[in-house]
């Protein structure tokens, strides 16, 4: 099979589905109007609340959500052959994740812009609002755990992307200082930031970082684990104007340059998918059903994104019917890169029998690792050296991953301090054990999983949070719907596919960490699963309840 | 008790209520405009006993009493006023003309909100300190009981942190505004800072209170006296008072004990007991200080010290150093 | 004909809507933050918390009053905190 054919059908399913489906959605389900003063308009400030075009809100929609994760799941579920995940990541994007990235941006639009989180509390009342809370911390704990997990993977198998990696943090912190203390203006500065990027990238193809195989004791993969965690704990409390936004800033140009290059080229050098389309898996690997639906979380459904719509994106809404274009097309943005990296991780290899050694063993994948390569090698294409394109692809992830990271250790932290505020733990709120804290429980999360090794161990366990998290915006949606007396099952069928799946492969989950005897990982998994029957008794007490209280519109 | 006013540039007295702070106060103004030293005395004590003394009104501006001698009144009632109507002119520039009322109702409850008082008189300090402490040879603070004078005495401390943090604070609302503006195109990064009324204000505040601070631990200008009788519970509140204000690094001038008797009459029970009293917490006091201050007493008279004539007759003597 | 200026020009400001206006909104939500703090150690006893230069402060109000309603709205109450203040 063509790659390039795979890729016009799954791309021409997503035109359909957005043309087709979302205007049904739209129109018929949520009867966008454009009448709606949206809170952009009614909460001007010039700072969050600002009416943006909708193409312009789309592009910071899609490189707001989009992230390692799409890149690594579907990595991951060619496992079974590319059909699944290529099916799954179609069909989620189009039925799931379209409809649910739609929704949270249309409901939070309709709540002044507020949170999912606040909108939970008004809609299933303020024991889910807890739940939620629950939710956001254990994402945010796997994230940050897989995420360092995945950036070491790579710096392990490409060490050129280390050097390209430590200039960037520089490199942004002297943007970032440039442009606030007022001595320059930004297009400049971040031209001239790309091509110094581009340039040690180059670099690193001659002068890969290596670690030796063990430091103090201690094997590299822990010494690379510690590293980044300690870069994110000072990253983290950083003002965001020094490191964050100014690295935010790079990588969203990055991700828009990466899928050009992998599109482009693979419509050049046209390869074929060496994998097979249904493939009988290496002993040792759990079930397609429902493992599937939890390895590819982001680029099919996540939660995530709903978090993004609803506090960000959702106030920034110039008229009600764009989040039809925003929140839909930004989920097919999403399936795009996932897309993407379905077709490099099985068209990315010369032979079959590559692809065979790749993944021969489920508990060794390296997702991240296979497109890295795909991308490479379609990128030869435009004639770009293949060594070259392998480090511009990894330090694509490894910097989507770290952003991610120190996101994800502020966001902890603030959770860590209101936990503390709730429960009059003073300690808590002060800044240094709040961040101590969440890294530290990100560190033994990552370490539990065989030494920082065992991406693959914690992997499900960020699916799960991930589709819990959608699953409980799926719940509000589909009770706001119902309410308003609108047709609830296009939102209800979604929610309780995933319910279910995250469930059951939560039970399975379990069985290994159980035969592993690993205490946290078990602890963990019987949390999560408690949370995901604790979102099930609320969804279904709020359901049989006549009336949803407190609903607007 | 020459060396208590000479010299000295500024003098604050203290001591419980009822002691004859104001009356001491008055003493000590008069032997220093009697040398011809130029004396301003001033009274922050609300219960406005300097007027009672010296049997004229005095204002919130100096007065001239004698040639070398003039007194004023701190009224912090007056203070708030004028400075809330300061603020309501402000104010009323920027609301809406129906809103007046809306703010005199706000501004008449800060009127009433706690410590604005203290502000008030503090800040009226404040200014005497700075503008008359060139006009006059010598500045007398007659100042109110005593937790109120360390109050007011420990207000430049209270003060300092919270302004200074204001400008910092301040400060990087400018940076970040600087920041902010760069992308707008503009490169006037110091143009917010110089012309931020805000900045202004907390500036001129901080370079006030600073200021103050100087003069108050300047050994060699200023002193505080604490005022006291030889009597139980007054004794044990000045040495609280010393201790204090010693903790605090202010310079003690010494300690004046008013209202000492005169000799008993020989065989009268009652006075005798009095005098034997008096002499022991004289001695308690004296003791305690360690002759760390010099100690001063003024007799106790056979009538109330009201008018110049009266007050001329007082002197301090020394006890002890 | 093409007009390229014009082009250059368009995709100039693409290119900022897209990529430079996020960055440049975070900085003036850094801005506002601090702007609000600095209101909040002005004005704390506007809120219930202790504020020993309320006194000093109140001379600043005029120049933060037109800023007032959002800046209470922000700190999370619905209605002016200044009893019978109506700017809300």
């Amino acid at each position: 099979m063509q790659a390039i054919l795979v890729a016009i059908m799954g791309l021409g399913a997503f035109v359909i589905g957005y043309f087709l489906y979302s205007k049904f959605v739209a129109e018929k389900i949520f009867r966008l109007d454009p009448a709606f003063v949206t809170p952009a308009h009614e909460l001007n400030d010039g700072v969050d609340y600002v009416p943006t075009n909708r193409f312009i809100l789309w592009g910071h929609h899609f490189t707001s959500v989009a992230g390692a994760a799409p890149i690594v799941g579907p990595a991951i579920a060619v496992i079974w052959g590319w059909l699944p995940a290529f099916l799954w990541v179609v069909l989620g994007t189009i039925f799931f994740a379209g409809v649910h990235d739609f929704a949270a941006l249309v409901i939070s639009a309709r709540h002044k812009g507020e949170s999912i989180g606040s909108i939970t509390k008004v809609i299933l009342g303020p024991r889910a609002k807890i739940l939620f809370l629950f939710i956001i911390f254990l994402l945010l704990l796997m994230v940050n755990a897989v995420f360092a997990v995945v950036i070491t993977g790579l710096f392990l198998n490409f060490p050129g992307s280390v050097l390209p990696w430590l200039i960037q943090i520089p490199l942004a912190v002297a943007i970032g200082f440039m442009v606030y203390r007022g001595k320059a203006g930004i297009v400049l500065p971040s031209l001239v930031s790309l091509v110094i990027l581009y340039f040690f990238i180059y670099l690193g193809v001659y002068f890969p970082i290596e670690l030796p195989q063990t430091l103090f004791g201690l094997d590299r993969a822990v010494v690379w684990i510690l590293l980044l965690f300690l870069y994110a704990a000072i990253a983290s409390v950083l003002p965001v104007w020094t490191l964050l936004q100014p690295r935010d800033f790079i990588n969203a140009l990055q991700l828009f340059v990466a899928l050009g290059i992998g599109y482009l080229g693979m419509l050049i050098i046209n390869p074929t998918i060496v994998a097979p389309a249904f493939n009988d898996p290496p002993a040792g690997t759990p079930p397609l059903i429902p493992i599937l639906f939890i390895t590819i979380a982001c680029g099919a459904i996540s939660g995530f994104h709903g978090l993004v719509a609803s506090g960000t994106t959702s106030k920034q809404l110039n008229k009600e019917p764009d989040a039809r274009f925003v929140g839909y097309f930004g989920a097919i943005g999403e399936g795009t890169l996932a897309l993407l990296s379905i077709l490099a991780a099985t068209a990315g290899f010369a032979t079959l029998a590559d692809w065979n050694q790749f993944y021969a063993d489920w508990s060794g994948i390296n997702g991240q690792n296979a497109f890295v390569q795909g991308v490479a090698i379609f990128a030869s294409g435009l004639g770009i050296p293949e060594q070259f394109a392998i480090i511009f692809a990894s330090v694509m992830i490894v910097n989507f991953a770290a952003t991610t990271m120190d996101t994800g250790v502020r966001l902890q932290r603030y959770i860590v301090g209101e936990i503390g505020k709730t429960y009059n733990i003073p300690f808590l709120t002060k800044s240094v054990w709040a961040t101590l804290i969440a890294v530290g429980a990100c560190l033994l999360l990552a370490f539990s999983a065989e030494g920082g090794r065992g991406g693959m161990l914690i992997w499900p366990l960020f699916g799960t949070t991930n589709q819990l998290t959608a699953g409980l915006t799926l719940t509000v949606v589909s009770l706001y719907l119902k309410k308003l007396g609108r047709p609830i099952v296009y939102t209800v069928i979604p929610m309780i596919f995933i319910l279910v799946m995250t469930t059951i492969g939560m039970l399975m989950n379990l069985g290994t960490y159980f035969s592993k005897q690993n205490v946290l990982l078990s602890t963990l998994g019987i949390v999560i699963l408690g949370l995901a029957f604790w979102l099930i008794i609320e969804a279904i007490a709020a359901f049989r309840q006549n009336q949803p209280r407190g609903i607007e519109r | 008790m020459k060396e208590l006013i000479t010299g000295k540039k500024i003098l604050f007295l203290g001591g419980k209520g009822g002691v004859g702070k104001s009356t001491t106060s008055a003493v000590l103004a008069y032997q220093a405009a009697a040398q011809s030293i130029n004396t301003l005395i001033v009274s922050t004590d609300p219960a406005h006993s300097t007027m009672d003394i010296w049997g004229k009104r005095i204002h919130d501006r100096p007065k001239k009493l004698l040639p070398f001698l003039s007194a004023m009144d701190i009224d912090s009632r007056e203070e708030m006023k004028q400075y809330l109507r300061r603020v309501r002119q402000q104010l009323l520039e920027v609301v809406k003309p129906d809103m007046t009322g809306a703010v005199d109702r706000h501004l008449n409850m800060v009127k009433h909100a706690p410590g604005s008082e203290e502000a008030a008189i503090f800040d009226k300090m404040v200014q005497i300190l700075l503008e008359y402490q060139h006009e006059y040879d010598l500045i007398i603070f007659d100042t109110a009981p005593t937790g109120h004078t360390l109050r007011l005495l420990s207000m430049p401390y209270i003060l300092e942190p919270f302004v200074k943090n204001l400008v910092r604070q301040r400060t990087r609302v400018h940076q970040a505004q600087g920041g902010t503006r760069a992308f707008a195109g503009r490169d006037d990064n110091d143009g917010d800072r110089r012309q931020d009324p805000v900045y202004e204000h907390l500036l001129q505040r901080l370079e006030r209170i600073k200021q103050v601070e100087k003069i108050f631990m300047d050994r060699e200008k200023t002193a505080f006296i604490p005022v006291t009788v030889a009597e139980a519970l007054p004794v044990q509140e000045t040495l609280r008072l010393v201790a204090q204000l010693s903790k605090q690094g202010f310079p003690i001038g010494g300690v004046i004990v008013n209202r000492l008797l005169p000799d008993p009459p020989d065989g009268n029970r009652f006075w005798m007991s009095r005098k034997t009293t008096e002499q022991k917490w004289l001695q308690e006091l004296q003791i305690r200080l360690k002759g760390k201050y010099p100690v001063y007493g003024m007799s106790l008279l056979e009538d109330d010290v009201c008018g110049v004539e009266r007050v001329r007759q007082v002197r301090p003597q020394i006890l002890s150093t | 004909m093409i007009d390229h200026k014009s082009v250059v020009k368009k995709a100039g400001q693409i290119f900022d809507e897209v990529f430079i206006d996020r960055y440049r909104r975070s900085l003036l939500r850094e801005q506002r933050n601090l702007e609000d703090f600095f209101a909040l150690l002005c004005f704390a006893e506007l809120l219930g918390l202790p504020n020993p230069i309320s006194y000093y402060t109140i001379e600043l109000y005029p120049y933060f009053y037109e800023d007032f309603h959002a800046w209470h709205k922000r700190m999370g109450m619905e209605h002016s905190p200044l009893a019978g203040f109506p700017c809300c």
